[in-house]
């Protein structure tokens, strides 16, 4: 092989690793639903009908469910960010790992009031925590946390 | 030196022969002339020249003063002057702004005095500070001939969806963006007991059974719920 072959070829084989290991550390988008669920109504928003339907298995006191706040921050691997949720209740999420073979991605979540949770969840679904977090007004602190790209370098909506 | 009296001087009879002086002037003159013969000898000579020399005087330029009467007119606005500014008298009490004499000396200094005072202030109190150095000032006009800071937009450009990244929203706004991407579309779809994969807890009194349950019975979608210990 002529050198100069050779130095392409090396050259691509450098510039395609780069370019996966690119991918594989880009930021990850994380973006978190707060909301606050009540006992003294039944109003659900119907963005949250999925999500209070599996709540009200566990506590069917709670019947009313409302959209508080929708934060998202991108994350880079292995690094932390806090989510702001209501008064001074704050949500701690830490990138553990990037998207693997299955589709999931690893995070680990304070939520006000526990310990540290790491937990690995397909990309673009949303789990819930429900908080032993008490508003002013009685209300139960719930976070929805879901994290993406799904594919590619870019995420498609 | 003789001079002549006020009412006897011979520009007077050229002025009466040329008809230029009032009633009482003219009267004076005239009994001047009757108890002067030489002074009608000198209007009849005055009567002749104006009547023979219109022309003339009406090309002619006057003649322009001499150094010695420019000096007799400035002494005459001077003695003026210092005769309406009389010195307040010895022990009298003074008078009010108001009742002074007049004096144009002290209106045209009190003008200029103003006027300074007057500028001195706008550039004080009304006149804008002054730019820090390396900056320009800006000059907005206001009222209704202020121009339109819209003025070179047809149609306000707005960004794209592409172009804005929705970072939070809270309260009653969630749902009503009308630019940028939502932070989630549609509903909150949760996942499935196979999205999730436990991977560990610190222990926590929150939890109920001492760590976190994803589920509670077969079909559930995985949650973590805690309560207050």
């Amino acid at each position: 092989m002529p050198p100069a072959a050779a130095a392409a070829v090396l050259l691509a084989a450098l510039g395609g690793g780069v370019g996966r290991a690119a991918a594989a550390d880009a930021p990850v988008r994380v973006t978190v639903v707060v909301v606050l669920a009540t006992t003294t109504d039944a109003v659900v928003d119907e963005k949250l009908a999925d999500l209070a339907k599996e709540v009200r298995k566990r506590n069917p006191a709670l019947s009313g469910f409302k959209l508080a706040a929708c934060v998202g921050k991108s994350i880079p691997v292995g690094e932390s960010a806090e989510f702001e949720l209501v008064e001074k209740a704050v949500l701690k999420v830490k990138v553990e790992r990037p998207k693997d073979a299955d589709g999931r991605i690893s995070l680990t979540v304070k939520p006000p009031g526990t310990g540290e949770v790491t937990y690995a969840c397909a990309c673009d679904k949303f789990f819930p925590v429900v908080t032993p977090y008490k508003t002013a007004g009685g209300e139960t602190l719930i976070v929805a946390v879901m994290a993406k790209p799904c594919a590619g370098k870019k995420d498609k909506e | 030196m003789n001079r002549a009296p006020h009412d006897r001087r011979p520009e007077l009879l050229a002025a009466y022969a040329d008809g230029e002086l009032d009633d009482a002037a003219a009267a004076a003159v005239e009994r001047w002339l009757a108890a002067d013969p030489a002074a009608r000898e000198a209007l009849a000579a005055q009567t002749a020249l104006s009547r023979d020399n219109d022309e003339l005087w009406a090309a002619a330029e006057p003649a322009p003063p001499c150094p010695a009467e420019w000096a007799r007119v400035r002494d005459a606005v001077r003695n003026t002057l210092l005769m309406r500014c009389p010195k307040a008298a010895a022990g009298a009490a003074p008078l009010s702004w108001l009742h002074r004499p007049w004096c144009p000396a002290r209106v045209t200094a009190a003008v200029l005095v103003g006027g300074l005072a007057a500028a001195v202030g706008w550039f004080t109190v009304a006149a804008p500070p002054a730019p820090p150095p390396g900056q320009s000032l800006a000059v907005v006009p206001v009222g209704p001939a202020a121009p339109d800071p819209l003025a070179g937009w047809a149609v306000l450009p707005v960004a794209t969806a592409d172009e804005v990244e929705i970072q939070a929203v809270r309260g009653g706004l969630i749902g009503s963006l009308t630019v940028g991407r939502p932070l989630f579309a549609g509903s909150v779809v949760l996942a499935a007991a196979d999205d999730v994969q436990f991977e560990g807890a610190d222990p926590d009194p929150a939890w109920p059974t001492g760590e976190p349950r994803m589920t509670t019975s077969p079909g559930d979608a995985p949650i973590l719920y805690a309560t207050a210990p």
